[in-house]
């Protein structure tokens, strides 16, 4: 895989450039007349077209892939008569074929279908064989009954199929149908998966009366990308337009396909999710055009979007009701607040510490948000967050829900909207001047802060503002800072460790806090302890007040018994590797956070020993000056002041900057390992 | 791999149908402080209630209710049940309450998810399950729980463990079942302080067990699995009907001999698998490596597909399915390699298994709960066993997960107890050596070794057949721990004639390796010896164990550059215990470091007693395999 010079923003085409393109239709025509359906590596794709050859294709890269998709083909129709109410429908029909090399591979020639009940998708026409090479001849093992199962759960009809006379070396293929019985969804594709892919193509059929917005992102290229525009009804396609009064009965077929594509399936460190980084196309309806001209528009624009949600019963349809069941227990909340920045900050605190959220991401409430008032149950983090919007509105303050999506869930586009691609909410509130963006969903989360899923880039008001609010991880910074003070007193070699979390350790330190004892949290601090190192009182301070940083300490007491001393001043913090061992780097490294780590030790020498040897100070630099690290260490007399620094002022790198940072880190790391050397004084 | 399950990770043991009786409010009358020491959970009451009508059928009423302390009790907030076509779920009710004791949420059957219980390695199954996760996160809270299930058919019978974890308490428990006067029902009790209480009257039986106040315990490392200790009472009808099939299940061979009749006639190959077998194997003369040349031929031609269906999970697809579809189950695959070696004048027989760490097999209480089948075949006295799901194990070896158990095989003649196979200190082995020099800028150029032997070598063999090359070298990179390590000239020998055995060898250069400061020169040899988690030196007060024993050797051989002397004392220690033995040494001649290290861990379970200097072992390995070797220029 070559390597990206800079994360690529995904790259939005409105549907409509299909309709600039349909104005040119012999430019397109001819250009796609002379490209497909016979351009270079396209297979035959008919099914059951197997010959000897297709059992050694031409294979790409140098590492014995376990399987190879020989080809993987998505193929968009829409049919009329086969929508929800009698309208279209979407039709997809995948066809597959895959070359099985290994054993470890045979999970593929096992595969579960689903269809969404509720949503009443059908999967159907289900087609599936199995080939051998045997004796240099090809032999078919078609699936029967034998091998499908059928199966459901509470939300989904599966179809499972076990492939039959599979072994190294066989080629599985199959195809499926499924149609969703409603406009508003083509199935988003994927060009690149966990195998090689040696030719991916996605061919969509939409007739005119229907526009979509596309979004494609990854790394690798088209070798094909061509638009198709036909005047009446697409050859093949089950209806004719032009039997239709509509105001045009154009159909627009796109086709996208890619070549020798290698897999991507395994995230290395710090990685939102590969989901960023594949190669991938996704749709959204963005225009329906009516009979009389008209032209509906979906969600196309922040506005309209935005307009739309509020009216959502799933969203904010119930922030502008008046909400009177608040009324009584609000009044007691509220009672006495001196100034609105008090009354936020009580009403933030009551509705996080009162509801109980079942960490779900999620962007709708699950349940009309008076009932999640009345039970004071569990509710998604929108049933909390969404809530919290309300109280304060019905408090008279000026909030508003903005929507996001989390780091696993993917970047969202910044300069179209796709609803689909959020998956959370908080709450905006303004007072005096100020915004807090604020989420209740987290006890361990404190006022004005957010966890570090939220840290995604762009975020979104959803009121009139349509604000793009910036949340990008480059703009937050994890501060830790941490003091040793180690002295000679009477009762020995004793001293303190502290250290103050930053922000996000703090969360993360308070939610495992829930799960584990603070005695257990110390115990496995002792299992680092070096023999001659024992631990005194230990216990963290602030670690019931989410807004202040939580701080664990210890006291310490050292017996010294050896002729050398080999003493680390660092403690617990020190990279024993470092985080970038891979030694190339595909796509960017993604922190969630940039870095401001402070370290402080202050020592006397230990009573009847004498410094026989100081690491050195060193400072370095990442190239660009965007990271810092500085080792400081000097003797003054007995007393030893040791300090660390270590700074990041990005949280994200280019895949040109990888080289440099994981050196950055490989000296940090072997530089942390050098010990101040004391020696017994006879 | 499992066709019954005898449990399911993130659930309890199935059927484990605890219990209550008043569905109303929870108890209000405060729990006890002894019970809430060391409780996630408190079971306030659970009463399961089975009446057993006939062999065919019976009604099992389970009630519930828990009081959850704290987050690491939400667990047991998830209502759930596992149903198929033998257990009709008749109805559910669920209730959440707060702490006061009002009423929060109500359930009933309808409200609960449904789903199939297929997942990694299952593709297929009869199983299903009924769930609800209650939510709450005010402690304590409440959940309350009762369900109706009608059984068709008897053959397995839920197995009673009220307590089902060291960290919860009980208040009140108890197991009731009404039989016929007749009807032969047959138990036996674990743990079970006392005996159960059978009353007649009317011609019916009714045998009560009862439970109460049973604190929760602090856990202990090292401690046997939680059944191990748990009280339970096991159940089995001596008489059942199922699915048309009548038996009898009195004694093991019972259980086999019900089981053999499912598998009658299903292991007729067809003409064309019997040539194959023929080809295969008739122009060999020693049956063993029939038996290895059978075993390779169903592991290239055929793969594991879990479609665990079938007279609930025990009668397996028949050996010309298997044959005609390249696939099956751990029960249709071991069928039918049983098939194949009896077309080739083996001996041969299905075993059913209690495979992972579950529950053993208890010699003395024929009851009929497997989650595994298997193959062995016999070759004048020797046995050589096969387990048919694998690709990769060497004929007549078994992983862990089959590894030292007792299993039931299964004979038309007479089915019996078996052992497998045990590997152990002997059997499992890892030798590494490494030589290498470390230049005056700290880089270390090496060359690896390493032996693995027995189950030791299995998660490797994994690894090597699953991973592609290029994988493969990076998974062996990071192993190592080494930061700006390179790997060359990866390359791997086998030899699974016996005991499998891998040896392993690379040449790999690190940058930095040594750490230079002033002038001193620093080296963590640990990367190439022995490491381990040092222990908490605290007091064990029941038996622990160690589930597996090993024997690993490391020589460790490093040039350092000229100049440097060692600082400090040379590795020297020793120490040995019942739960095994730990000896390092170290010499620096001519500039060359030599360490050599031993380590032998012995399976079993210790009393706890000997705690102290199992974490003295465990510590000393530990403080020894992560020092820094100081050298200093003279």
């Amino acid at each position: 895989m070559k390597p990206i010079a800079k994360r690529t923003a995904a790259i939005f085409l409105p549907a409509c450039l299909f309709l600039l393109l349909a104005t040119t239709i012999l430019r397109a025509q001819s250009e796609a007349a002379s490209q497909w359906p016979g351009s270079p590596g396209r297979p035959d794709m008919t099914f059951g077209t197997i010959t000897p050859a297709s059992f050694t294709p031409p294979l790409i890269g140098d590492s014995a892939p376990r399987a190879v998709i020989l080809f993987d083909r998505g193929e968009v129709v829409f049919e009329d008569g086969r929508g929800g109410k009698g309208g279209f429908g979407v039709v997809f029909r995948r066809h597959t074929r895959i070359l099985l090399l290994h054993k470890s591979a045979f999970h593929l020639a096992a595969l579960t279908l689903s269809s969404y009940r509720k949503g009443e998708t059908s999967l159907e026409d289900f087609k599936g064989a199995t080939y051998n090479l045997e004796n240099g001849s090809v032999t078919t093992s078609d699936l029967d009954r034998s091998n499908i199962f059928k199966d459901r759960n509470t939300n989904f009809d599966l179809e499972k199929i076990a492939f039959p006379n599979v072994k190294e070396g066989s080629i599985i293929e199959y195809s499926y149908t499924i149609v969703y019985p409603t406009i508003g969804f083509i199935p988003p594709w994927s060009f690149q998966g966990g195998y090689p892919e040696l030719w991916s193509e996605y061919d969509i059929t939409v007739p005119r009366l229907f526009d979509y917005a596309v979004k494609m992102q990854g790394y690798e290229k088209f070798v094909l990308d061509t638009v198709i525009t036909y005047n009446d009804n697409a050859p093949g396609l089950p209806y004719a337009m032009s039997n239709r009064t509509f105001f045009g009965n154009q159909t627009v077929r796109h086709v996208w396909a890619q070549h020798n594509v290698p897999p991507l399936d395994k995230p290395e460190p710090y990685t939102t999710t590969l989901k960023n980084h594949i190669s991938r196309i996704e749709f959204q309806l963005s225009a329906i055009r009516q009979n009389n001209g008209y032209v509906q528009t979906y969600s196309t624009t922040w506005p309209q979007l935005t307009h739309e949600l509020l009216k959502n019963d799933n969203f904010g349809s119930s922030l502008s009701d008046h909400n009177r069941w608040m009324d009584e227990e609000l009044t007691k909340v509220v009672a006495g607040s001196a100034s609105n920045a008090e009354t936020i900050r009580r009403l933030y605190a009551w509705v996080r510490d009162h509801f109980t959220c079942i960490p779900v991401d999620r962007m709708y409430i699950s349940q009309p948000l008076k009932k999640t008032w009345e039970e004071k149950k569990a509710g998604n983090v929108a049933d909390i967050n969404l809530l919290l919007t309300a109280v304060y509105r019905h408090e008279g303050l000026d909030a508003s829900p903005v929507i996001l999506s989390t780091r696993s869930n993917g970047y969202t586009n910044a300069n179209y909207p796709l609803l689909s691609e959020y998956n959370y909410v908080i709450t905006r509130v303004r007072a005096a001047g100020k915004d807090y963006l604020l989420d209740a969903s987290r006890s361990y989360v404190g006022f004005g802060q957010l966890p570090e899923a939220c840290y995604n880039d762009w975020a979104r008001a959803i009121d009139s503002s349509h604000d793009r609010i910036s949340l990008f991880a480059d703009s937050v910074k994890e501060s830790r800072r941490t003091l040793v003070v180690l002295a000679n007193t009477d009762s020995g070699y004793v001293g303190t460790y502290s250290r103050t979390a930053g922000v996000f350790e703090s969360m993360s330190l308070r939610n495992q806090l829930k799960k584990i004892r603070p005695e257990d949290f110390f115990e496995n601090i002792k299992k680092t302890f070096p023999g001659n190192r024992q631990m005194g009182a230990a216990g963290f301070d602030s670690a019931d007040v989410a807004e202040v940083p939580l701080v664990w300490h210890y006291d310490m007491k050292y017996r010294f018994t050896s002729k050398t001393l080999y003493f680390n001043p660092i403690f617990h913090e020190r990279f024993n590797s470092s985080p970038f061992n891979a030694e190339e780097r595909h796509y960017p490294v993604e922190m969630n956070f940039c870095i401001d780590n402070r370290y402080v030790l202050n020592m006397e020498v230990p009573k009847g020993y004498a410094i026989e040897q100081l690491p050195k100070s060193q400072r370095i630099t990442l190239e660009d000056s965007s990271g810092l690290f500085e080792y400081a260490i000097s003797a003054d007399g007995p007393l030893i002041s040791f300090g660390i620094q270590l700074k990041l002022k990005k949280a994200v790198y280019s895949v040109e900057e990888y080289a440099g940072l994981r050196r950055f880190f490989s000296i940090i790391a072997n530089k942390e390992k050098e010990p101040i050397v004391f020696k017994k004084i006879d | 791999m499992s066709f019954l399950p005898i449990s399911r990770s993130g659930f309890f043991i199935l059927f484990c149908f605890l219990s209550l009786r008043d569905l109303g409010q929870p108890p209000a009358a405060p729990i006890a402080d002894s019970l809430k020491k060391e409780a996630v959970m408190i079971v306030r009451k659970n009463e399961l209630e089975i009446e057993i009508i006939s062999p065919r059928k019976a009604k099992m009423i389970h009630r519930y209710v828990y009081t959850i302390l704290n987050s690491r009790g939400d667990v047991y907030a998830n209502v759930h049940t596992f149903y198929d076509k033998f257990h009709d779920l008749v109805s559910v009710t669920g209730i959440l309450y707060d702490g006061d004791g009002r009423q929060l949420k109500k359930i009933r059957k309808g409200d609960m998810q449904d789903w199939n219980t297929d997942g990694p390695g299952i593709l297929m199954s009869d199983i299903r399950l009924r769930y609800y996760p209650f939510v709450c996160r005010n402690y304590p809270y409440t959940v309350s729980y009762e369900e109706e299930v009608e059984m068709n058919g008897l053959f397995m019978l839920p197995e009673w463990q009220p307590q089902p974890a060291r960290n919860v308490s009980v208040e009140n428990c108890s197991l009731v079942i009404r039989t016929p006067a007749g009807f032969p029902l047959r138990y036996k009790t674990y743990h079970y302080p006392g005996e159960a209480l059978v009353t007649e009257a009317k011609g019916e039986k009714v045998y009560t067990w009862q439970m109460k106040d049973r604190p929760a315990m602090a856990e202990e490392p090292y401690e046997p699995a939680w059944f191990h200790l748990a009280a339970s009472v096991q159940l089995v009808p001596a008489a059942f009907e199922l699915q048309g099939y009548k038996g009898s299940l009195y004694s093991w061979a019972d259980v086999g001999n019900f089981v053999a009749t499912l598998y009658q006639g299903r292991d007729q190959l067809p003409d064309e698998a019997k040539e194959r077998v023929h080809q295969l194997v008739d122009g060999l003369r020693d049956d063993r490596q029939k038996i290895d040349v059978l075993y390779r031929f169903l592991q290239h031609n055929t793969h594991y597909v879990g479609i665990e269906l079938g007279i609930g999970g025990w009668q397996p697809f028949d050996a010309a399915y298997v044959y005609n579809k390249r696939y099956g189950d751990c029960k249709a695959l071991s069928n039918y390699m049983v098939a194949l070696l009896k077309e080739a004048g083996i001996r041969a027989a299905n075993v059913l298994i209690r495979g992972g760490n579950v529950p053993a097999l208890d010699t003395g209480f024929a009851c009929p709960q497997f989650n595994h089948a298997i193959a062995v075949a016999f070759t004048g006295t020797d046995s050589v066993w096969l387990e048919c799901t694998s690709s990769l194990l060497a004929p007549g070896y078994l992983g862990s997960f089959t590894a030292d158990r007792d299993g039931l095989l299964i004979d038309p003649a007479g089915s019996h107890i078996i052992h497998t196979p045990a590997y152990g200190v002997r059997e499992n082995h890892l030798d590494r050596k490494m030589e290498g020099s470390i230049s005056p800028d700290g880089s270390l150029d090496a060359h690896l070794s390493c032996n693995y032997t027995g189950l030791e070598q299995d998660a490797l063999q994994w690894r090597i057949d699953q991973l592609t090359k290029k994988d493969l070298l990076q998974e062996r990179r990071a192993a190592l721990g080494i930061q700006n390590v390179t790997v060359k000239d990866l390359s791997y020998s086998f030899d699974s004639s016996g005991i499998p055995a891998i040896r392993e060898t690379m040449s790999l250069s690190a940058g930095q390796f040594a750490t230079i400061s002033g002038d001193r020169l620093l080296i963590s040899p640990g990367y190439f010896l022995r490491r381990g988690i040092g222990l908490r030196e605290e007091a064990h007060s029941r038996p622990f164990e160690l589930s597996s024993g090993y024997e690993e050797t490391d020589s460790v051989s490093l040039l350092l550059p000229p100049g440097y002397q060692p600082e400090g004392n040379p590795f020297n220690a020793t120490f040995s215990c019942p739960c095994g033995s730990y000896r390092i040494r170290s010499t620096f001649q001519e500039g060359v470091l030599t360490i050599t290290c031993h380590f032998q861990q012995n399976k079993g379970l210790y009393d706890a007693a000997v705690w102290p200097r199992l974490v003295r072992l465990f510590n000393l390995v530990h403080r020894e395999g992560d020092r820094q070797v100081v050298f200093v220029k003279k």
